[in-house]
């Protein structure tokens, strides 16, 4: 699985939205599913969200809590951070260069 | 259980350790045809995952699960050969005695897979006689709730014993060959259906591997004995019918009726291999506990 979590192909924006997600305190599916219509305006599905958990969790960017009432926490890793924070940057660089060419034009 | 059902498609090793965590998930989200169809797809992504499908683990339940469909698919597969055989390729096998007869590397040939399917042929009613022996004194002991696994179990050991009376010479044979044909299926599906100590079956793999051997003997001898046989005239072959009063598919047909009896015969053998080696292969792995991961 690439490192890059941009060539995650449909699973890169919702594995951005779970660390985004998971920045402010540990969750568990639904919870996330919540936070992110909330933030985000994206409605993930349960299908999607296992499978973007499924490569963070392997890519150690995510780490499961012990389950309550069968739910099962997530938090995210030191590791995780830094590539959320590295994904944000250059999304940031992206936005500020395409909305100074847009006032510009 | 629509849920647990369309979870099913996952692979094993991503339900022992999402399954539950999903489910919970799944009851307070409203389930509509978007969440279904993104469930199959992340079955899908799930299967196509290499690392959810490498030999890893498998609990106890799902070990036994395997190799009951193991035991089950070769008490259906064998019987479905040979009904193959007698459909498709015993007349044509009559009409070609006389030139096997000529041949006689051909005809040792022939021989050797004859003796392995016979060989075969007793494991297979060794197995069966042991399961079905099994299946009974399992029933017996929660005889309560278990009178139709009674009824399936001892019509096996019935039928098992009378297919052994095929070797004493009686008549008439139509019931015999009546009960030889239903006795597997009954037995298939009482191991199928009802359970059985995982040591029993383990054993059982080492008959089963030799009903499976005989069923690929049978099927290589077919198969080189129709390549063999492949050049022969259709004419010749229509002149040697005659002469056999069979009778082939109409029309001189016969490289279909020959090809179609093999790939009957390839596609049961196959089939019974496959399960012999999935069975070989769960039993090979390591076991985890049913708790689950924590």
């Amino acid at each position: 699985m690439p490192k890059d979590i941009s060539e995650w192909g449909r699973y890169s924006d919702p594995s951005l939205l779970i660390l985004s997600s998971l920045v402010n305190g540990p969750k568990h599916g639904y919870a996330m599913m919540k936070d992110i219509l909330a933030f985000s305006g994206t409605r993930l599905e349960p299908g999607t969200l296992y499978a973007a958990l499924t490569r963070l969790e392997r890519q150690e960017w995510i780490e499961a809590l012990p389950t309550q009432e069968r739910r099962r926490p997530y938090r995210i890793t030191g590791e995780g951070r830094k590539v959320l924070q590295e994904q944000l940057q250059t999304m940031h660089r992206i936005v500020s260069v395409g909305l100074d060419r847009l006032a510009k034009a | 259980m629509l849920l647990k059902l369309i979870l099913k498609l996952y692979p094993p090793a991503w339900r022992q350790r999402y399954q539950e965590e999903m489910l919970a998930l799944l009851e307070l989200h409203p389930l509509t045809w978007r969440t279904l169809l993104d469930l199959f797809w992340g079955a899908l992504d799930a299967r196509l995952d290499p690392g959810f499908n490498r030999p890893k683990s498998l609990f106890p339940t799902e070990k036994m699960h395997r190799l009951r469909q193991t035991h089950s698919t070769i008490f259906w597969a064998f019987p479905l050969l040979v009904l193959g055989h007698l459909l498709f390729l015993d007349e044509l096998d009559d009409v070609f005695q006389t030139w096997n007869r000529v041949h006689p590397a051909l005809s040792a040939w022939k021989t050797v897979a004859g003796v392995l399917m016979a060989i075969g042929f007793l494991a297979f009613l060794l197995t069966g006689l042991l399961l079905a022996c099994l299946l009974a004194r399992q029933v017996l002991q929660t005889i309560g709730k278990g009178k139709r696994a009674l009824l399936f179990s001892g019509v096996a050991v019935a039928l098992s014993v009378t297919c052994l009376s095929i070797y004493v010479p009686m008549a008439p044979l139509c019931p015999v060959l009546l009960l030889l044909t239903a006795c597997p299926f009954a037995l298939a599906f009482a191991i199928w259906r009802y359970e059985l100590p995982l040591r029993s079956l383990r054993y059982a793999l080492a008959p089963a591997a030799l009903v499976v051997a005989g069923m690929m003997a049978q099927l290589l001898c077919i198969a080189v004995w129709g390549a063999a046989i492949w050049n022969v005239s259709t004419q010749t072959v229509q002149q040697m019918a005659l002469v056999a009063d069979r009778h082939l598919w109409p029309g001189g047909w016969w490289h279909a009726q020959l090809l179609s009896g093999l790939l009957w015969m390839a596609l049961t053998a196959g089939l019974a291999l496959w399960q012999w080696g999935r069975g070989m292969n769960g039993l090979r792995r390591k076991e985890t506990s049913e708790a689950g991961p924590s």
